[in-house]
């Protein structure tokens, strides 16, 4: 189907998302798209075979988690922060960008802006 | 007094066929807190629609995973051909039905020998393998190999059956019916089956629904539901009723996968008996237009999501694919806290677990 989102505010998305749960729609995923130099973060929800989408735009690194919502978000929020480099507020298990990745990986491979890891102890 | 301590299960175990890690936190022998790890097989392959095109990409999807590879392609390409407006062949779609309930009944019986294998009864495993090879056989004579087929083009199929092959699979797949009767009895009515199954691992319908699980996880614990129901390719045309189980353990998703297999026999009866004659494919011109799609069909392991977005290049700009695993893998984290040390192989395998599919 073609894809169809509303826009809802960071400050209204877990206040949007317990509305689904309570009306008993299942998470079915989470999809991170870069967008004008920041994130879109779509999350796509099921009720009755019918989907839902809405999603959020985020320019800065920190975005609130839904995993208190629907505990299910925990695998795709921490994919999104291996591969995107954002920090999800509040996850229920976080790896710290460790889900997928090694500690030799390259940090956000698919960020808008390329991220280098800061070694310990070397000065700025 | 009882004794806790922290227990490494995998990621190289005897009962999983590929890598995934779980630190189970035991009090004596019973599971009280599970975490997972996953990463070990991860290739990028969502990065690659960035260098490979759109025709190359369907040979990168179903590669994605073996064992579901014709699906991968399907979900891929009936996603670009919704973007690009393209209304395939009624006879690609019935041929897609057929190759996609084949590969539903050789991911059954693999997911069968495996579980079997995970609480010792070897020769379940050995003949529910040996079954599969006819299935794998079929696949072979009609696709040219006998695990990633590559049927899928964008606009309809590359092969075609004719009526003699059609003829022979019908056979085949009587043939293979007969075999699983006396297989059938062996899971569902068997004294160590049950003891090692029934009451285990016991997933609710709410808990199914809170935790996202899919496929027949989800039909397992009572939900109905089976995108095979929204009538995408030819099964909007065919006789179909999702298999739904309500006891919600490792017993009912057994019986889910088992009565499935029948169901798939059945549904290819169906889609041969009505294969309608044409062509198999529609001519594809230029680059798909800027847009944003999803798609999702049914896998043998649950619903598969696909997010296509276009650039109108002949690249893609983002794909991202949501596997059932990866879905199914919560539900899995609820499920063992509970259980006995001596289940948690039995409590895996009952869904299915596909790593390659999760990590991409």
């Amino acid at each position: 189907m073609m894809m169809d989102s509303k826009e809802v505010k960071v400050e209204n998305l877990l206040q949007q998302v317990q509305k689904y749960l309570d009306e008993g729609y299942r998470l079915v995923t989470e999809t991170c798209v870069k967008e004008n130099g920041g994130y879109k973060i779509i999350y796509t929800f099921e009720k009755d075979y019918i989907m839902e989408n809405i999603h959020i735009i985020v320019n800065d690194m920190e975005v609130p988690s839904i995993s208190g919502i629907y505990f299910c978000a925990l695998l795709v929020e921490n994919e999104i922060q291996d591969f995107f480099g954002l920090k999800f507020g509040g996850l229920a298990v976080d790896f710290k960008g460790r889900m997928l990745l090694g500690e030799e990986s390259p940090v956000g491979p698919l960020a808008s802006v390329e991220i280098v890891r800061k070694e310990k102890g070397v000065k700025e | 007094m009882s004794k806790t301590g922290i227990i490494p299960f995998g990621p190289q175990h005897p009962v999983l066929p590929e890598p995934i890690h779980l630190k189970l936190v035991v009090e004596d022998e019973r599971v009280m807190e599970v975490y997972p790890a996953i990463g070990f097989v991860h290739r990028g392959l969502e990065m690659l629609a960035a260098k490979k095109d759109i025709n190359q990409m369907i040979y990168v999807v179903e590669r994605i995973c073996g064992i579901c590879s014709m699906m991968h392609g399907m979900t891929y390409c009936q996603a670009l051909e919704e973007l690009m407006g393209l209304d395939i062949p009624p006879r690609a779609k019935f041929l897609r039905v057929i190759w996609a309930e084949l590969h539903r009944i050789h991911s059954h019986l693999l997911w069968l020998g495996l579980f079997a294998d995970s609480f010792g009864f070897e020769n379940l495993f050995m003949q529910s393998w040996k079954i599969r090879e006819r299935i794998m056989d079929m696949l072979e004579r009609t696709a040219g190999n006998r695990v990633i087929i590559s049927v899928n083009i964008i606009g309809g199929v590359r092969r075609d059956m004719d009526d003699s092959t059609l003829r022979w699979i019908l056979q085949e797949i009587s043939g293979v019916e007969k075999d699983l009767s006396g297989l059938k009895d062996m899971v569902l009515n068997n004294y160590t089956v049950k003891k090692r199954t029934v009451g285990k691992g016991v997933l609710s319908k709410d808990e199914a629904l809170r935790l996202g699980a899919v496929g027949p996880v989800a039909r397992g614990s009572g939900i109905a539901r089976d995108l095979r129901a929204t009538g995408y390719a030819a099964y909007g045309e065919l006789d179909f009723e999702p298999v739904v189980e309500k006891e919600g353990d490792c017993f009912s998703r057994s019986v889910v996968r088992i009565r499935e297999i029948y169901q798939s026999i059945d549904l290819i009866r169906q889609a041969v008996s009505k294969m309608p004659s044409g062509e198999i494919s529609v001519k594809v011109k230029g680059n798909p237009p800027v847009g944003e799609v999803i798609s999702v069909v049914e896998q043998s392991r649950g619903e598969v999501f696909y997010y296509i977005k276009t650039s109108g290049t002949q690249y893609l700009e983002r794909l991202r694919v949501r596997t059932p695993t990866f879905a199914n893998i919560p539900a899995l984290l609820k499920m063992l806290p509970g259980c006995e040390l001596a289940d948690v192989p039995v409590l895996i395998l009952t869904i299915d677990p596909c790593i390659s599919c999760t990590e991409r």
